[in-house]
């Protein structure tokens, strides 16, 4: 999947694309929006993560161009303009998703999986972890033929962390995935605990879950081999 | 009401009032100088008969005969002579009064003029009259004549008087329509004069503009300033958030290290989250919502709860809604009100007993909505109830203390009146009385 990565701070796109390229991605960095316009005249991406604040430009005139010649092109805001109203105006025009600044490489890389997903109309195969399959496209899970019933919080979840197997993910990034992007990022409330209690509750019902691990109570992982 | 038909509806009555006034006294004016003519009328003919009499005797009026007296052909005025049984007291200047006269069966109303005087050695009295009668019918007609006149005035003045008036004040209506009434904040600052050749109103358009252009520009700046902030402020926290989340997937990561990175990066959230709060808060307290939504109550709590569900069964917290499903809310913001309920509704659980309850009640008390959330929690002091909306000083905000000032801040914003009662261990009860209208800035 090739990304165009519009972000005129260095070591943040520095940082994007190590962790984008670890995940198999092909990864171009832009840092003006005239080196934007310039590459995507010879270039087609996938997706194209861009920033609205750039030294010769605002963004959301990029998105206009990429909507009109990309129509193909998914686009994922990355700002650190997160009110609402921006959110609003940037989906109006046409982008795929918009993550406010800081958002954490897990959520990005899960967010363009979902992207890709989507405009490929390409149906993922049901995951395997321990002794259950995970269809995320109907949002089910399954025990060998059985349904497990998990509220819509406790499957996200869980696939967020599925997505981002073997990484461990603290409890804030985990909130702020379920919470989505308009929520505060609230590191001390036990949510998140609660959610993991439940799903394990209503997993090992079937089978053990020695994958689901917590990280010292600052997180979790799903560690598969 | 507006100023035009104010000042139209003054110079109506003001007019009434004089024209009223102008017909009441006009019989009497009429009747004044009526009489003054006749009485001036009545000497002037004294005079000439005196001259008549002097020049030719009184053999000129009375041709032999003992007196005189003669009518004109309608009876309106007359003139008589007779002798008279009065000595030289009586003699003197002339004297007018209104007498009652039965001509040829006719009741007249006369001014008659008397007067004694002596010739030939003999006492004779002079009366000199002029009916009345044909003056009274003038002063009817005069007063209905005058009475149609001053009402063909009137309406015509009044007419006058509303129509310029409102050609008048017609920039003053375009101030109101185009300043106030159609303007929405933060406002456009093309601003056209309005064109008139009143200085006051030329004044009015210039500072209001002027104020206007103002507040337009302390709004910018401020959303510049939080716009900025934000960029300067969530940018290296993007980058070490970036790096340490790199770091966390090198494959050769010992444990001790995953856990003081994801440490750290919880840590960095904690930061994050106090960033993203007080630049809301920034944001909600200098007005960059629109107070624009009509909000159904019912719903947006079952939001609410059912994203704390989890929480609250977790604590085996019982909750009860008895709140309308119809009430609807205007001027308001959603979001800010889901965060504003989501706060309250949250603390209620963290701060709540397990097997303890939350009850969120409706009460509309004829002009104003009111909500009111109670819990069996464990209440709080005089002096934490001080605190509870204070930045970070604040110890019903589990986590960065800055939970009920987000509370505040949005309640403010929205003019939502927030009272709050509280004994430890008791529990809390939060009301929330909603505006009955459009807040006012």
């Amino acid at each position: 999947m090739k990304v165009l990565i519009v972000e005129d701070e260095p070591e943040l796109a520095r940082e994007i694309t190590d962790f984008l390229r670890l995940e198999q991605y092909d990864c171009q960095v832009c840092s003006t929006l005239a080196d934007a316009i310039r590459v995507l005249r010879d270039r087609f991406f996938d997706a194209i993560v861009l920033d609205l604040s750039l030294p010769d430009g605002d963004g959301m005139n990029l998105l206009d161009m990429i909507r009109t010649d990309h129509p193909d092109s998914a686009v994922v805001i990355a700002s650190a303009r997160g009110a609402l109203e921006d959110r609003i105006l940037g989906l109006k025009n046409g982008a795929d998703d918009y993550l406010p600044k800081p958002f954490s490489l897990a959520e990005l890389h899960i967010r363009l999986f979902a992207i890709y997903r989507r405009r490929l109309g390409h149906t993922a195969q049901p995951l395997q972890v321990g002794e259950f399959s995970i269809d995320i496209e109907n949002r089910a899970v399954y025990y060998q033929d059985q349904e497990i019933v998990l509220f819509k919080k406790e499957f996200d979840i869980l696939t967020y962390l599925l997505l981002n197997k073997n990484r461990p993910l603290s409890r804030s990034q985990l909130y702020e995935h379920v919470w989505g992007d308009l929520s505060f990022p609230n590191t001390d409330s036990n949510y998140i605990d609660v959610h993991i209690k439940n799903i394990r509750k209503k997993m090992s019902v079937f089978a053990p879950v020695p994958w689901l691990q917590s990280v010292r109570g600052i997180g979790y992982k799903i560690v598969l081999p | 009401m507006k100023l035009n038909t104010k000042f139209t509806l003054y110079f109506a009555f003001s007019k009434l009032l004089i024209f009223g006034f102008f017909l009441c006294i006009l019989p009497i004016v009429f009747s004044w100088y009526t009489q003054y003519s006749i009485d001036r009328f009545l000497h002037g003919q004294e005079t000439k008969v005196f001259d008549k009499i002097r020049e030719n005797g009184m053999e000129y009026y009375l041709q032999g005969e003992q007196n005189y007296g003669s009518y004109t052909m309608l009876k309106e005025d007359y003139i008589a002579i007779q002798t008279a049984r009065a000595d030289s007291s009586d003699l003197g200047p002339s004297h007018i009064d209104n007498q009652r006269r039965i001509v040829e069966s006719d009741t007249l109303n006369y001014r008659i003029l008397h007067r004694f005087f002596e010739a030939d050695g003999k006492m004779y009295l002079l009366e000199i009259g002029r009916s009345q009668h044909s003056i009274s019918l003038y002063a009817a007609i005069l007063q209905q004549v005058a009475l149609v006149i001053l009402m063909v005035l009137f309406l015509l003045t009044i007419s006058v008087d509303y129509f310029y008036g409102r050609h008048l004040l017609s920039p003053l209506q375009r101030i109101i329509r185009y300043r106030l009434s159609e303007q929405q904040f933060p406002f456009d600052l093309e601003f056209k004069a309005i064109p008139t050749t009143t200085t006051d109103f030329r004044l009015l358009d210039e500072h209001l503009c002027d104020l206007m252009q103002r507040a337009t520009h302390a709004y910018t700046r401020e959303k510049d300033f939080t716009a900025n902030a934000s960029h300067e402020l969530l940018t290296p926290i993007s980058i070490l958030r970036g790096k340490i989340e790199n770091m966390l997937i090198q494959p050769d990561l010992n444990l001790e290290l995953q856990e003081k990175l994801l440490s750290s990066l919880q840590t960095l959230d904690r930061l994050n989250g106090i960033v993203k709060t007080l630049l809301f808060l920034a944001r909600v307290d200098s007005g960059q919502y629109q107070r624009t939504h009509k909000v159904l109550i019912r719903p947006l709590l079952t939001r609410v709860t059912e994203e704390l569900e989890p929480l609250m069964a977790e604590k085996q917290i019982y909750l009860s809604i008895e709140v309308p499903k119809d009430i609807a809310l205007s001027h308001q913001h959603e979001e800010l009100l889901f965060h504003l309920f989501h706060n309250l509704i949250n603390n209620a659980i963290i701060y709540n007993r397990p097997q303890g309850w939350i009850n969120i009640t409706h009460n509309f008390d004829g002009t104003n909505h009111q909500i009111i959330i109670s819990d069996s929690g464990v209440g709080m002091t005089a002096t934490e109830l001080e605190n509870l909306f204070e930045r970070f000083r604040s110890k019903y905000s589990k986590g960065n203390g800055l939970g009920m000032s987000i509370v505040k801040s949005i309640a403010d914003f929205l003019q939502i009146n927030i009272q709050i009662n509280s004994k430890p261990q008791k529990g809390t009860t939060v009301y929330l009385y909603f505006p009955s209208k459009e807040p006012i800035d």
